[in-house]
């Protein structure tokens, strides 16, 4: 059971567009899940080509979706990344926020499997 | 237009790669049961829908297969009507503008009021679409009210002529200059040269030339830029560039003041203007039709118009004989007018005594038209049952019948020509009725019709 304090999500945006449609509450759950693990395999096989500009491109594409699903964490380390100075990459640092991300989003998933 | 025979529906494409993203905005805007969405995970799969001509696309500027500005042109080429928002990560306001500038109707960047934005753009464009539709239906309305023949109501030959003229007038895009008294309705067949003619659904603009502050005529018509005098607190387009691709109707032409005339003049010329106080040159394109009351060419002579000015606008000339020279479309006209008043004030159909007509035949309206509609409507007024007789038709006090001695200074032969042409129109072109009637010889009525004098 997830508490109020290590909750890594927020699902006030999702509910107050779902109006009561529980049924669609549910399924934009699911799909959102299916979306982060399908995107931590597409960036784990770009780290691993060294493709780091198409690691951002896909962070990039996926934060308005952590916005709604209120995952604060996450839009804050993609805003970091997007900041970042990919002609000369730090990778280093950029290693140091991937591992973060990753972390948190395998615990955002976890956590909204178990709600 | 989309789906102009069904003002419930609208239809909106959301083309989102990101399918959460797509399906959350999706059913956020399905809180409007008017709004038809669909959305699209590909730029492709859209295309091949696109022959639905959607009325909004909010297109996501980067998807996997195309790129939003291309996507974008390709919109705006299929189905131009469409309006696209792009809904964009992207906070680069360089690609914003451009966008915009290539016919987004609105660029809106994904954050937290990204549906919020969205839901105020739609319902604008929502809003134009409706306003579009109306104005389309009135312009129609305005075109149909505008069949001359309906409009412009008569028998007698000069009506004809002048709807051949209008006609003429209608097919081309030539200046016309109408002369006429006044009330013979010199502004009803400006706008049916109009509304008949290729720019009918764009503005027709009047401008009554007498009714405005010669102080003032010259910023009406040509507008002014802020700060160009006192109390210009803001920019104001003029009556020439309101009538941009349609017509501008100057009446009263020949009580505009000199030192306009030569502004005029050189606006005419050059097809171009520059506002008051500005230093931009906007260019023309649009019909003019000017109207009067006075003889141009009198007042050219006289040194009162310009000469150069009067040839410019001359263009086709129309001259509206006034009603007493007509005498045959009195009662066309009266009839017309008593049908009219009856149906907008539902009162039951009224008929014409044969003294009521006779009454209204003996008249010579020095007001013409106008003044017929008012008596008319008075009559309808006056009557107790269901037709006019003499008694309810009242002529203004101050206008008697004799009163045609003092619609303009002419010679007694002029007065004569006048009668002559009445009693001929009125008794259409019966030569020996009229003779008779008149007391005159037939020979000497047949000299003056050979030699054009009646």
């Amino acid at each position: 059971m997830n508490t109020e304090s290590n909750k890594l999500y927020d699902l006030k945006e999702l509910r107050l567009i779902a109006a009561g449609d529980d049924g669609f509450e549910t399924e934009m759950v699911n799909l959102f899940i299916d979306q982060v693990e399908s995107a931590l395999t597409d960036m784990k096989n770009q780290l691993e080509n060294g493709d780091y500009v198409e690691i951002k491109a896909i962070l990039h594409k996926m934060k308005p979706s952590f916005m709604v699903m209120g995952v604060v964490t996450v839009t804050e380390i993609i805003e970091k990344i997007e900041k970042m100075d990919f002609s000369a990459l730090d990778k280093s640092a950029f290693s140091d926020l991937w591992l973060k991300l990753e972390a948190v989003l395998r615990e955002v998933n976890y956590q909204l499997r178990n709600i | 237009m989309p789906n102009p025979e069904n003002m419930t529906s609208f239809s909106i494409f959301i083309v989102e790669d990101e399918k959460f993203y797509g399906e959350y905005l999706k059913h956020y805007l399905s809180s409007n049961p008017d709004y038809e969405i669909r959305h699209f995970l590909t730029g492709k799969d859209f295309f091949d829908n696109l022959h639905k001509k959607p009325d909004v696309v909010t297109l996501d500027y980067s998807l996997p297969d195309m790129n939003g500005a291309a996507v974008l042109k390709k919109i705006r080429q299929l189905s131009p009507e469409t309006q696209v928002i792009i809904v964009s990560g992207q906070k680069d306001i360089l690609t914003a503008l451009d966008l915009i500038k290539d016919g987004a109707y609105d660029y809106i960047v994904k954050d937290q009021d990204t549906r919020t934005r969205l839901w105020n753009v739609i319902l604008r464009i929502l809003e134009n679409r409706t306003l579009k539709i109306q104005v389309e239906k009135l312009q129609e309305e305005v075109s149909t009210k505008y069949d001359f023949e309906k409009t412009i109501i008569g028998n007698s030959q000069a009506i004809k002529n002048i709807y051949a003229l209008i006609e003429k007038a209608s097919n081309t895009n030539i200046n016309v200059s109408i002369t006429g008294e006044t009330g013979t309705g010199k502004e009803v067949v400006a706008k049916a040269i109009h509304y008949n003619s290729a720019r009918r659904k764009k503005p027709f603009v009047a401008v009554n030339m007498s009714a405005i502050p010669r102080d003032l005529l010259e910023s009406e018509l040509f507008g002014y830029e802020k700060g160009a005098f006192t109390g210009a607190n803001t920019r104001k387009t003029g009556k020439f560039e309101e009538a941009t691709e349609g017509s501008l109707f100057l009446d009263e032409i020949g009580d505009m003041d000199l030192a306009l005339q030569a502004k005029l003049l050189r606006v005419i010329q050059e097809r171009e203007l520059v506002r008051i106080g500005g230093k931009e040159t906007i260019s023309l394109d649009l019909r003019l039709i000017v109207a009067t009351h006075r003889d141009l060419k009198e007042e050219v002579g006289k040194g009162n118009f310009r000469q150069d000015l009067f040839y410019r606008l001359l263009g086709l000339p129309i001259h509206l004989p006034p009603l007493r020279e007509r005498a045959t479309d009195i009662l066309v006209l009266a009839k017309h007018f008593a049908v009219g008043f009856c149906k907008e004030n539902n009162l039951p159909p009224i008929g014409f005594s044969s003294e009521g007509s006779e009454k209204l035949l003996r008249y010579t309206y020095p007001g013409n038209i106008r003044e017929l509609k008012a008596i008319i409507d008075l009559a309808v007024v006056m009557s107790n049952g269901s037709i006019l007789k003499p008694e309810d038709i009242i002529f203004s006090q101050t206008l008697q019948p004799t009163d045609f001695l003092n619609s303009g200074e002419m010679t007694l032969d002029e007065y004569n020509r006048m009668i002559i042409k009445s009693y001929l129109e009125k008794y259409k072109d019966d030569m020996v009725l009229v003779a008779e009637k008149l007391g005159i010889g037939k020979s000497t009525l047949y000299r003056m019709k050979q030699n054009n004098l009646i």
